[in-house]
């Protein structure tokens, strides 16, 4: 099956993940499966369909300092995506290329991402649930969801993320032990800036696409007129709804 | 409301918020867990609707599996015990 690989491209957070339902959907009635890389414009938190909006997020901070908030379709945790800081995947493709297990399956696609940090030189792992680690650092976190009978999975990868300004938006649930708890996170990320610190952006991205693409037959190609319409849709009917957002 | 939170095996938290009188009024639950289909959570919720104040912890996981069952439900980072064990401490 040949893969389409939407070229690396910058939308705001609702933008972003509409596109990823709007392919989703598209791989469903029989479309290419589809990787695409892309950054997030303005910067933006997004949070797990499960979490609790007000939990996590400094709401007023965010609309302070022009930071787009969205809740994604995928389980997992609060992650602030730094504009200048942060390269994102989504992978869209029929279950069946994929195992089952879907813990299994998160070894699978997240072998790309160590793959891609392997080229650069930064030996990475992956460490279940569904993060990828560099020793006990996590560079890399995934998130997974399956719709009918199409595998969406996402996650980032730490390139020279802003750690301060994410504490300033997500928020610590303990105030007492505060910097204790942002000391201990800021100990356990790493940024390939931090591991390499003379590599830029486009080469971190032109890493992952090679081990994206290792082994398949693919084709650069864009969204389909029809893709973008529905993506358009599902960012005002859901992605930018405040419905959407703090359904939980 | 009331509230508890637990870490389940893997790191993930898992909360559970409830408004309970002599019975389970409302059931929130909510984490960085994933759970597949994602919208069985909803039905996980509101199979704990109606509890008396009394239930115990194997009512409450046959509630969940019940619903996991019919829904095929696949739980990472949360389990049916970890969301029992949470409405009881909620339910104290």
């Amino acid at each position: 099956m040949k893969w389409r690989v939407i070229p690396f491209a910058v939308h705001n957070c609702a933008m972003n993940m509409a596109i990823d339902e709007a392919i989703q959907e598209s791989v469903a009635m029989g479309g290419p499966p589809t990787i695409r890389f892309y950054r997030w414009n303005p910067s933006a938190v997004s949070i797990g369909y499960f979490q609790c909006l007000h939990d996590e997020v400094d709401v007023e901070k965010c609309n302070a300092k022009g930071i787009g908030i969205v809740r994604r379709r995928t389980g997992g945790g609060a992650v602030f995506h730094d504009y200048e800081g942060e390269i994102t995947y989504s992978l869209i493709a029929p279950e069946p290329m994929y195992s089952s297990d879907i813990s299994k399956s998160y070894v699978e696609i997240c072998g790309m991402i160590v793959d891609g940090l392997k080229r650069i030189g930064i030996e990475a792992a992956f460490h279940p649930i569904n993060d990828i680690l560099v020793g006990h650092q996590k560079i890399s976190g995934n998130a997974q969801t399956r719709r009918g009978g199409v595998l969406l999975q996402h996650g980032t990868i730490l390139y020279d993320a802003d750690v301060d300004l994410m504490f300033d938006v997500l928020k610590v649930r303990d105030l007492k032990i505060r910097d204790k708890i942002i000391s201990n996170v800021k100990e356990r990320i790493v940024r390939v800036v931090d591991l390499k610190s003379s590599i830029p952006m486009v080469g971190v991205y032109d890493a992952l696409l090679a081990a994206f693409t290792e082994g398949k037959e693919w084709s650069l190609d864009g969204l389909t007129d029809g893709e973008k319409a529905r993506a358009q849709q599902l960012v005002e009917e859901k992605y930018e709804a405040h419905s959407w957002t703090s359904k939980r | 409301m009331h509230e508890a939170e637990s870490k389940v095996p893997g790191g993930k938290l898992v909360r559970l918020k409830a408004e309970v009188g002599e019975t389970v009024f409302s059931v929130r639950i909510s984490g960085d867990f994933f759970l597949h289909p994602e919208e069985a959570i909803e039905h996980i919720e509101d199979a704990l609707v109606g509890l008396s104040k009394g239930v115990t912890r194997e009512e409450i996981l046959q509630r969940i599996t019940n619903v996991a069952t019919v829904h095929k439900v696949t739980m990472i980072g949360i389990t049916a015990e970890a969301i029992a064990d949470l409405l009881l401490e909620v339910l104290k």
